[in-house]
């Protein structure tokens, strides 16, 4: 019995512990073995260097500028989209609530949250390279919608190249990014919030309180967890940000290297300079900073867990 | 084998490999014996040498034709590949071809399997050289012309061919299309404000606000890929102080950018972006866009290569008159007149080594380089190769015509390529992007020239990059 029950557990894992051996695991090995290489990716000979790749790495300048534009994209883009989805989704569930209303329900979203929801999600169902062509022609200087608005509301003067400018350029694509995501996560805080129980806000009602106490005193602690997954996953994405850059920048990585990001670089020298040692060694830096992210974003962010 | 010493453990190369493959079979990673040092010698087609035959092609062996699908297409090889079938009946040609060329070929050449001929468009040729991945060419160029009787195929190509592809002082990439770069502009839109090209760069000066005036922007470029005015500022200060600014440039000599006439030639271009001459938001355009705006008139000189005609299509006006020109002469001194024109050609097709018809790859490029193929492709592509002597007859376009008499017009002032770029991308990379932050005034010539000198210094000082001269 004993027996057939492991057997019956060990059918099921297999095929996905395999796959994930084959996919995961085992270009995770090889990554962390060839950026102790020289490797140039032309020929399967490649020599072992060591740690000269990280040596190289930390004295590279370029990295540090890299590193430094995604941490700006880190904090611009983790605060914003989950204030914004915050907002949103709040306003979808309980903007709407208030007394005398005759009778009904007095906890609801605003008017035509279903319709929101839909259209917030919108982004998240296009593929990255359509939403950064799309948004290309936006900021398109010429003929672009975003200038174009400008003009039409009288605005000539913030009119700007906006992706040829070192500027605005990383703002520029950072924005991409918020617009991309803020649907999902709304979408994720929509559920956790109709799952906290309306007696709790009907109760908070009754003793009077603000829509923003509600808000911060019952719907925050209450969702905790989502906004904990939510602020790990954008800090893990804006890390890895990479197709936006590459599609929307100019160079790509410029103007002048102001949107130079690490995965950016690392497809260069693998790609474009044949250091797939070094590229490797970039990889595992990116693998142990994400790891340390997550770590340490878990930490700050853990609070008491609230049962309802 | 090689033993290395990890913290105290000696382990041998393939151990450390078979740890790092943990045991599943990769692609490629894998295949053993290619990790263990020393590639297998695959077996390589070999036939008997005649007057037919002079590269000894084993006529029934299969070989395969690797294509860059860009912008000439996915169909002109065919020519050649139809002139191969013809001579080895029983041989079968397969034409292989993408866009993404770094992503199918490298997994090919670490495989052991690349194609017999391919075109290299993207790939670090330095890097498969230094990995002894290239079959040298000589040979092949050694052998007698397809369809010129009584000459051998270098004796009937133009002598640039001959300086790009060199590496190690061998010739490994065979230079195909003959690319000359100068400032394009639309006749008939100068005729009708009777403005002419100016040969210097004060009647340069003189005409902008002229052509500003008129309502069009006197200046366009390719903002995304600011190397398009790298060009022309290198051109312009070889015509100021001669051949030797390149040549100091590729050896990566000591400071090398700090040439003034190379910070006179960006200066130039300083000034046409200072003084509101490109068309506004330029610098956030890619080149299709800029290009577009360009053959739309709303621009009228934009610097590129002969490749523009082909790749604008039918976006140009039927009497758009598209026409080259040089670029403007600096300064009355200059070494190299007016007419000295930049002809670039790449080393942009290659034979690796460890392709299983290596003879066959150098057979099709020989076929490649004949006449009949020449014409095909020209008529096709709008382009000019570097085969001589067939285009004479070809009346194909005013763009096609008049680079045609440039080239005559320059003669023995033809100017050549630099060749940093592609023995050192990394570089190339970063000289575009200070161009791109001179472009938007970012920075100033001199800024620019350092920065440019800072970046070569790196490289020189690099030891993991392999150095090349001229």
């Amino acid at each position: 019995m004993r027996y057939g029950r492991r057997s019956f557990i060990l059918s099921f894992i297999t095929a996905p512990i395999a796959l994930y051996i084959v996919f995961v695991i085992s270009p995770y090995v090889q990554a962390f073995y060839m950026a102790l290489t020289d490797w140039q990716g032309y020929s399967p000979s490649m020599n072992f260097v060591g740690a000269a790749n990280f040596t190289r790495l930390s004295h590279d300048s370029m990295f540090w500028l890299a590193l430094r534009h995604n941490l700006y994209l880190v904090i611009a883009i983790t605060a914003t989209v989950v204030a914004l989805a915050l907002f949103f989704a709040s306003m979808m569930n309980f903007g709407g609530s208030g007394a005398g209303h005759g009778g009904r329900s007095a906890i609801r979203g605003v008017r035509g949250s279903r319709f929101y929801q839909i259209v917030y999600f919108f982004p998240s169902v296009l593929s990255v390279t359509v939403v950064a062509v799309m948004w290309q022609f936006i900021y398109d200087p010429k003929n672009g919608l975003l200038n174009g608005f400008l003009s039409a509301i009288g605005l000539d003067s913030l009119q700007e190249v906006w992706l040829g400018d070192h500027n605005t350029a990383l703002w520029a694509i950072a924005v991409v990014a918020i617009w991309g995501s803020v649907g999902f996560y709304v979408v994720l805080f929509t559920a956790s919030m109709g799952s906290i129980p309306h007696e709790l806000y009907e109760a908070a009602l009754l003793d009077g309180a603000t829509r923003l106490q509600t808000f911060w005193r019952l719907t925050v602690p209450l969702i905790w967890d989502s906004i904990q997954v939510a602020i790990i996953y954008l800090i893990i994405g804006a890390l890895d940000t990479f197709a936006l850059v590459q599609v929307m920048s100019i160079g790509p990585g410029g103007p002048d290297n102001s949107t130079q990001v690490i995965a950016l670089y690392l497809f260069n020298n693998a790609f474009s300079y044949s250091k797939f040692g070094y590229a490797s060694a970039i990889g595992v830096t990116m693998f142990v900073m994400t790891l340390l992210c997550t770590v340490v974003a878990l930490r700050f962010s853990r609070r008491d867990r609230v049962e309802y | 084998m090689d033993v290395y010493d990890i913290g105290g453990v000696r382990v041998d190369r393939r151990a450390l490999l078979r740890l790092a493959a943990l045991g599943i079979v990769v692609p490629g990673a894998a295949s053993a014996c290619a990790f263990s040092g020393g590639s297998t010698t695959t077996k390589k087609a070999t036939g008997t040498k005649t007057a037919k035959n002079p590269l000894g092609v084993k006529p029934d062996a299969p070989a395969e034709f690797f294509n860059f699908e860009g912008g000439y297409g996915k169909d002109w090889p065919k020519t050649t590949i139809g002139l191969y079938e013809k001579e080895f009946p029983m041989a079968k040609v397969k034409l292989s071809g993408g866009q993404q060329i770094q992503q199918l070929l490298q997994p090919r050449f670490v495989e052991g399997d690349p194609p017999d001929v391919c075109s290299s468009g993207g790939l670090d040729i330095g890097a498969l050289f230094t990995q002894k991945q290239l079959t040298p060419l000589q040979p092949m160029l050694d052998a007698p012309a397809f369809d010129t009787p009584g000459k051998t195929v270098q004796e009937t190509l133009a002598p640039v061919a001959a300086k790009a592809g060199v590496y190690g002082g061998k010739i490994y990439g065979q230079a195909y299309v003959y690319v000359i770069f100068g400032i394009w502009f639309s006749q008939p839109l100068m005729d009708k404000h009777g403005w002419t090209y100016p040969k210097t760069w004060d009647e340069m000066l003189a005409l902008c606000p002229k052509i500003k005036k008129a309502g069009i922007a006197p200046w366009a470029y390719q903002g995304k890929y600011p190397g398009y005015v790298v060009t022309p500022i290198v051109d312009m200060a070889q015509k100021a102080a001669g051949a030797a600014v390149g040549v100091a440039v590729d050896n990566l000599q000591p400071n090398a950018w700090r040439n003034p006439a190379l910070i006179a030639a960006a200066d130039k271009f300083h000034e046409i972006a200072a003084k509101g001459y490109f068309l506004p938001g330029t610098s956030g355009l890619s080149h299709t866009q800029a290009q577009a705006y360009w053959a739309q008139g709303k621009a009228a000189f934009i610097p590129c290569g002969s490749w523009l005609e082909n790749e604008l299509g039918t976006i140009a006006p039927k009497d758009f008159g598209m026409t080259v020109k040089p670029t403007p002469s600096m300064a009355a001194g200059d070494k190299i007149p007016f007419e000295g024109i930049q002809v670039s050609v790449g080393g942009d097709y290659i034979v690796p080594s460890h392709g299983k018809n290596p003879q066959g790859g150098l057979e099709l490029l020989r076929l490649m380089l004949s006449k009949q193929a020449a014409k095909k492709f020209s008529v096709g592509s709008k382009e000019l190769t570097v085969v001589t002597g067939y285009a004479d007859d070809l009346t194909i376009s005013t763009a096609f015509q008049s680079r045609r008499k440039a080239i005559a017009a320059a003669g023995a002032n033809t100017l050549s390529g630099w060749q940093y770029s592609t023995w050192y991308p990394k570089m190339s990379a970063d000289i575009e992007t200070a161009t791109g932050a001179l472009l938007t005034l970012e920075i100033g010539a001199d800024e620019w020239s350092r920065r440019c000198q800072k970046v070569a210094d790196a490289t020189a000082k690099d030891s993991t990059i392999t150095k090349f001269h001229r």
